[in-house]
């Protein structure tokens, strides 16, 4: 899942920034988001980052599935990926 | 560490 051409990451303390250079526009990730981007842009499913985050956070797994879509969702929206 | 569910925040207008 790759990013749009012009945009640009960069890790932070607190997870990610991301700059759309063409439009100006920028976003902040936090921690669970610059984890969950980082492995969808090294090749992993939306289903295989569901199941890393449910193992690293097994008394939340209920509701990853739900927040990794509702985020994913987010990211098209934004028009940070490409769909 | 904490589970905090993944977020992405619009901050604004670089430019």
């Amino acid at each position: 899942m790759p990013l749009r051409p012009h945009m640009t990451l960069t890790e932070t303390e607190q997870g990610m920034v991301l700059l759309d250079e063409a439009s100006g526009r920028y976003w902040t990730l936090n921690a669970t988001g610059a984890a969950v981007l980082r492995m969808l842009l090294d090749g992993d499913s939306v289903e295989d980052a569901v199941a890393t985050l449910r193992r690293r956070h097994p008394d939340s797994a209920e509701r990853v599935t739900a927040d990794v879509a509702a985020f994913v969702r987010s990211l098209r929206d934004a028009e940070v990926i490409v769909p | 560490e904490m589970y905090e569910p993944p977020t992405l925040t619009e901050v604004g207008d670089f430019a």
